[in-house]
C-alpha cells in the first residue's frame, strides 16, 4: 500500500476533499502470524527489548561509576547503548501509535542524557557554566538563597527548581544536576507532542515530528547549562501560545494563564532565552504581515496579534525584572551591546584562528565531533522545507500557518548566527543560538523523514539508525577521534589532544583543591589553568574563590618565570582532567619539565595533580 | 548514599514536586469536559509544574523569605489543595484518575518496584565500582617561599601526610634524601583505605651540606613498588 501524498490528517484541509490518514503498510499476513499469539508478541517484544536495554544501559552506568576521566562518556557502556538506539529504532519500525512513539521518544533521550549523570562521581562538564549553576544550586540548597554578585542572583528559575528536588531528596547537588535535569529536559518530545494535537496532521508525518524531537540534540546535551533549559521553557510558551491561538474557545482561558505563567517562568529561569524570545516575537507579526504581502496565509494574521499581545506583556515583564530587580544581569546586557557597537576588542573570534593550520580530515574530524547531528538536522529541516512548500495545500490552515511561525523563527536565529560570522563578534555564544535553533528543525526536518518513510519503510529504518549512530560522536564526544598535539608538533604525543571535548570533573583536582583549601592561606597568590580556577569555584564556592583570587595562568615557561606568583596549581591531562588552553604550553613535557624545575618546591602530589610552591 | 538510592530518590522527588502538582492544577484549570489523553495530560502536568515551581521558589528568594523545604512545601501544597478543592467544586474529583485501568497500574508499578530492588542491589555490592586506585602525599606545612628552616635543636621537621585512596590497606615507607644521599628512611607505615597517616620525620640538620643548591627529596614508596611512587621537593632554607 503506497502512503498517501497527503501530509494533513483527516478533517481539516485547505482543500475540500478529505482522506483518511492510511496506515502504514503492513506485512503480508501468513498463518503463521495471525496466530493471536505471535502477533501478541511480535508487538510487544520490541518494547521489553527496547525496555530492558534502557535499563541495562543504567545498571551499567552506575556499575561503571568512575571518579576519573577516561576516555570517552561510552566506555564499556557502549555496546550498550549500540544496542539500545537499534532497539529505539526497531521499536519505531513497529510502533504506529503517536502517544506511544512520543513516550518511547522521551524514554530514549532522557536515559541518554542520563549516562554521564550516573557514571561520574561529579556532574559533568568543566566550563565555568557548569561550575557556576551547581555552586549556585549548592548555595540554595544550603542556605535558602543564590550567592551574590553571579549572573543568576536574580534570574534564580532553574537553581530553585533543581534545589528544591536536591533538598527535599536531600541528595548531593552532583547527582541532582547529573538525574533531575535530564529528568526535566525529557519533557520536550511531549510538549512537542501536544502542540501537533492541535492541528489536523497525517499520523505518520506528526510521528516523524516526534521522532524528531528526539533525534535534534542540542549542542550542551550532557551538560547543565541554562541554554537546554531556557530551550525548555521557550517550547512551553511557543506550545502554550500556539495551542491557545489555535484551540477551542474551552480552553483559551486556562491556556492564557497557563502561558502568563509559562512567561513569567521564562523570564526568572533564564535571562538570554527570554531576551532571544522577544528579539523573535517581536519580529513575528512584522513578518508574517510581508509574508502576507507575498500569498495570502490561510489564517490571515490572526497569530500576528496574538503575537504582539504576546510580546507586549513578555517586554513589559522582562523590562521590569531585569531593570529593577536583576540589575547586574542588565549591566551585562549593555555592556555587551556597547561592545558589539564600538567593536571593542573581542574576547574571541567567531572561527578559531588555529583552524587554518589544520588538515582537511582533522578539520572534519572535529567539525563532526562539534557538528555532526547539527548538520544532519539542518540538511533534514532544509529538506523538509522544500517538501512542505510543495505540499502546502494539502496542509491544514492551522498547520500551515504554525509551520510559517515557526519557520520566520528558524530564519531569525539563522540570521543572528550569519550575522555573527558577518561581523566578526563572537561573544554571542555561537552554540547556545544552535540549540536554540535545533528544537525547532523536527518541525521541518519530519517531512524529509515523511517522504524517505512513504518510499520504502526499510530505508528509512536504516537512515533513522544511521542518524542515530552518526549523531553519537557529537552528542557523547568522542575524544580519541580529536586529533592529537602530534598534527602541529613534532615533539607531541599523539594521545594529547588538541581540544578536549570529554571533560570530567575529577577526584585528584578535588582532592588537590581540598589540600588548598585547608593548608593554604588565601592572603597568597595562587595561579593555575582555566579548568582548575573554574573547579575551584565549584567546590570551593564564589566567596572563598574570590577570596583566594586565583589567577588563571597558562604554563609556558616565560609566563611562569616573570609571573607574581606563590603557588602554581598544576596537572596532567587525561586522568586528572582538561585543559583549555592550547597544546603546546600543557603537554605532559611541559608538565614535567615545570616538576623538575628548581625553581619550585612540590608540596602536594597525588599522581596526576601537583600544588608547586615558588622558591 | 549509594547512587542507585540517590537515582530512585530524585526521581520520586521530581515526580512528586513537579509531575504531581501540575497534574492536579490541569484538572483545577482546564474545563472537564476537555479530555487530555496520557500524553497530552502529561505535557501539561509536566510544564505547569516546572511554571510552579520556578515562579514560587523564585517568589520565596525575592521576598527574603528563603527556599527550603519548610518554604516551598507549604507553598506548593497550599496551591496543590487549593487545586483539588476547585476540582472538586466542578464536580470533577471523580474523573481524577490516572487515566490508566487499576489492574495495569498495580501490575506497572509491582513490576517497576521488583526492577527497583534489582537495580538497588546489583551495582551496589561494590560503591564506585571503577573509582581510580591513587594515593595523596603532602607536605602538611609548608614552609615560606618554598623553603624550610632548622628550629631550635637544629633539626629540620617535615610534617608529612599520606591519604590511602586505593581501595585496600596500602603500606608505605617514606625516603629522604638531598643530593643522591638517603638522609632519613621510615619504618613501614600501614594505612587503612579512605584513611590517612600524619606524621613527622626529624632530620639532623648538620647531616646536610650543599643546603642551598639541591633540594630535599622526599619519596613515598608503596610495598609493591621498587620505583617512587610519589614525589615531593622542598628546599632548605638559611638559619631563621
Amino acid at each position: 500500500m503506497i502512503l498517501p501524498k497527503r501530509l494533513s490528517g483527516q478533517g481539516e484541509t485547505a482543500v475540500s476533499t478529505t482522506t483518511a490518514a492510511s496506515p502504514i503498510s503492513h506485512q503480508p499476513q501468513t498463518r503463521f502470524s495471525q496466530i493471536a499469539f505471535v502477533k501478541n508478541v511480535s508487538a510487544v517484544l520490541p518494547i521489553w527489548v527496547f525496555g530492558i536495554l534502557g535499563w541495562l544501559i543504567v545498571l551499567v552506568s552506575l556499575r561503571e561509576r568512575r571518579n576519573y576521566q577516561d576516555s570517552w562518556v561510552l566506555e564499556d557502556v557502549f555496546p550498550y547503548v549500540l544496542a539500545f538506539c537499534a532497539a529505539f529504532v526497531w521499536v519505531l519500525f513497529r510502533e504506529t501509535h503517536t502517544s506511544r512513539i512520543t513516550v518511547f521518544s522521551a524514554l530514549f533521550v532522557t536515559i541518554l542524557r542520563l549516562i554521564p549523570g550516573l557514571k561520574y562521581k561529579w556532574a559533568y562538564g568543566t566550563a565555568v557554566d557548569q561550575m557556576v549553576h551547581i555552586s549556585s544550586i549548592q548555595r540554595i540548597m544550603e542556605s535558602g538563597f543564590p550567592p551574590a554578585g553571579t549572573p543568576y542572583t536574580d534570574i534564580p528559575g532553574m537553581h530553585a527548581l533543581l534545589g528544591v528536588i536536591g533538598m527535599v531528596s536531600e541528595t548531593a547537588v552532583d547527582d541532582v544536576v547529573g538525574i533531575a535535569f535530564p529528568l526535566i529536559l525529557g519533557l520536550i518530545p511531549f510538549f512537542i507532542y501536544f502542540l501537533t494535537s492541535q492541528f489536523r496532521i497525517n499520523d505518520i508525518l506528526r510521528n516523524q515530528i516526534i521522532i524528531m524531537s528526539a533525534l535534534a540534540f542540542d549542542p550542551y546535551f550532557l551538560l547543565i547549562q541554562g541554554s537546554p533549559f531556557g530551550v525548555l521553557l521557550i517550547m512551553l510558551v511557543l506550545v502554550l501560545f500556539l495551542s491557545r491561538e489555535f484551540g477551542s474557545i474551552y480552553i483559551q482561558l486556562p491556556l492564557t494563564i497557563a502561558l502568563l505563567g509559562s512567561i513569567m517562568a521564562l523570564t526568572f529561569g533564564h535571562g538570554i532565552s527570554s531576551l532571544i524570545f522577544i528579539l523573535l516575537i517581536a519580529g513575528m507579526p512584522i513578518a508574517l504581515r510581508v509574508v502576507n504581502k507575498f500569498w495570502q496565509l490561510p489564517i490571515r494574521n490572526q497569530i500576528g496579534s496574538g503575537a504582539s499581545r504576546l510580546f507586549t506583556f513578555t517586554v513589559v515583564l522582562f523590562s521590569s525584572w531585569w531593570m529593577y530587580q536583576a540589575r547586574g544581569v542588565f549591566l551585562i546586557f549593555v555592556n555587551q551591546i556597547w561592545s558589539f557597537i564600538s567593536r571593542a576588542e573581542v574576547e574571541k573570534a567567531p572561527i578559531p584562528s588555529r583552524v587554518s593550520e589544520l588538515g582537511i580530515i582533522d578539520l572534519f574530524l572535529i567539525f563532526w565531533s562539534l557538528h555532526g547531528n547539527i548538520f544532519m538536522m539542518a540538511l533534514l529541516a532544509g529538506i523538509g522545507v522544500f517538501i512542505l512548500w510543495w505540499h502546502r495545500n494539502t496542509l491544514s490552515p492551522r498547520f500551515h500557518t504554525a509551520l510559517i511561525a515557526l519557520f520566520l523563527i528558524e530564519l531569525g536565529l539563522s540570521g543572528m548566527l550569519v550575522g555573527q560570522l558577518l561581523t566578526g563578534f563572537g561573544n554571542l555564544e555561537y552554540f547556545r543560538l544552535l540549540g536554540y535553533a535545533v528544537v525547532l528543525t523536527p518541525f521541518f526536518g519530519g517531512a524529509a523523514l515523511w517522504l524517505i518513510r512513504r518510499k520504502s519503510q526499510l530505508v528509512w529504518g536504516a537512515f533513522l539508525m544511521l542518524l542515530i549512530l552518526a549523531s553519537l560522536f557529537q552528542i557523547f564526544p568522542y575524544q580519541p577521534g580529536i586529533p592529537g598535539g602530534d598534527r602541529l608538533f613534532a615533539h607531541i604525543r599523539s594521545d594529547e589532544y588538541l581540544l578536549y571535548l570529554h571533560t570530567v570533573v575529577t577526584d585528584y583536582q578535588k582532592n588537590m583543591l581540598d589540600y588548598v583549601q585547608t593548608h593554604i592561606d588565601p592572603t597568597y597568590s595562587i595561579m593555575s589553568d582555566r579548568v582548575t580556577k573554574d573547579e575551584a569555584y565549584r567546590f570551593w564556592g564564589p566567596e572563598l574563590a574570590t577570596e583566594y583570587g586565583i589567577r588563571y595562568q597558562i604554563y609556558a615557561t616565560a609566563d611562569l618565570d616573570e609571573g607574581e606568583w606563590d603557588y602554581l596549581l598544576l596537572h596532567r591531562a587525561g586522568l586528572a582532567g582538561p585543559f583549555s588552553e592550547q597544546i603546546e604550553v600543557r603537554h605532559d613535557a611541559q608538565v614535567d619539565r615545570i616538576l623538575s624545575s628548581t625553581d619550585y618546591a612540590i608540596v602536594y602530589d597525588n599522581g596526576e595533580s601537583y600544588v608547586l610552591q615558588r622558591r | 548514599m549509594h547512587p542507585t538510592f540517590t537515582l530512585f530518590r530524585v526521581l520520586v522527588t521530581t515526580g512528586l514536586v513537579v509531575l504531581l502538582p501540575g497534574y492536579l492544577l490541569t484538572y483545577a484549570l482546564f474545563p472537564l469536559q476537555v479530555e487530555f489523553d496520557g500524553a497530552q495530560r502529561f505535557a501539561l502536568s509536566g510544564g505547569l509544574g516546572v511554571i510552579l515551581s520556578i515562579v514560587i521558589g523564585t517568589a520565596l528568594i525575592v521576598l527574603n523569605i528563603g527556599l527550603t523545604p519548610n518554604s516551598f512545601l507549604p507553598t506548593i501544597g497550599s496551591i496543590t489543595s487549593v487545586a483539588v478543592i476547585v476540582t472538586w467544586w466542578r464536580g470533577g474529583l471523580g474523573i481524577l484518575r490516572l487515566g490508566v485501568q487499576s489492574a495495569k497500574l498495580y501490575s506497572t508499578i509491582a513490576f517497576l518496584l521488583v526492577l527497583g530492588v534489582i537495580t538497588a542491589v546489583f551495582p551496589s555490592t561494590r560503591p564506585l565500582n571503577n573509582a581510580e586506585q591513587y594515593s595523596e602525599f603532602y607536605l602538611i606545612e609548608q614552609g615560606a617561599n618554598g623553603l624550610i628552616s632548622r628550629n631550635e635543636n637544629d633539626v629540620i621537621m617535615l610534617k608529612l601526610s599520606i591519604v590511602n585512596n586505593e581501595q585496600t590497606k596500602a603500606t608505605y615507607t617514606i625516603q629522604v634524601t638531598h643530593a643522591g644521599q638517603t638522609l632519613h628512611e621510615s619504618e613501614m607505615i600501614s594505612v587503612v583505605s579512605e584513611s590517612s597517616w600524619d606524621g613527622e620525620i626529624v632530620i639532623p640538620f648538620p647531616e646536610i651540606e650543599n643546603a642551598l643548591t639541591n633540594p630535599l627529596e622526599i619519596l613515598l614508596f608503596r610495598e609493591i613498588d621498587d620505583e617512587p611512587y610519589r614525589r615531593l621537593t622542598i628546599w632548605i632554607g638559611q638559619d631563621g
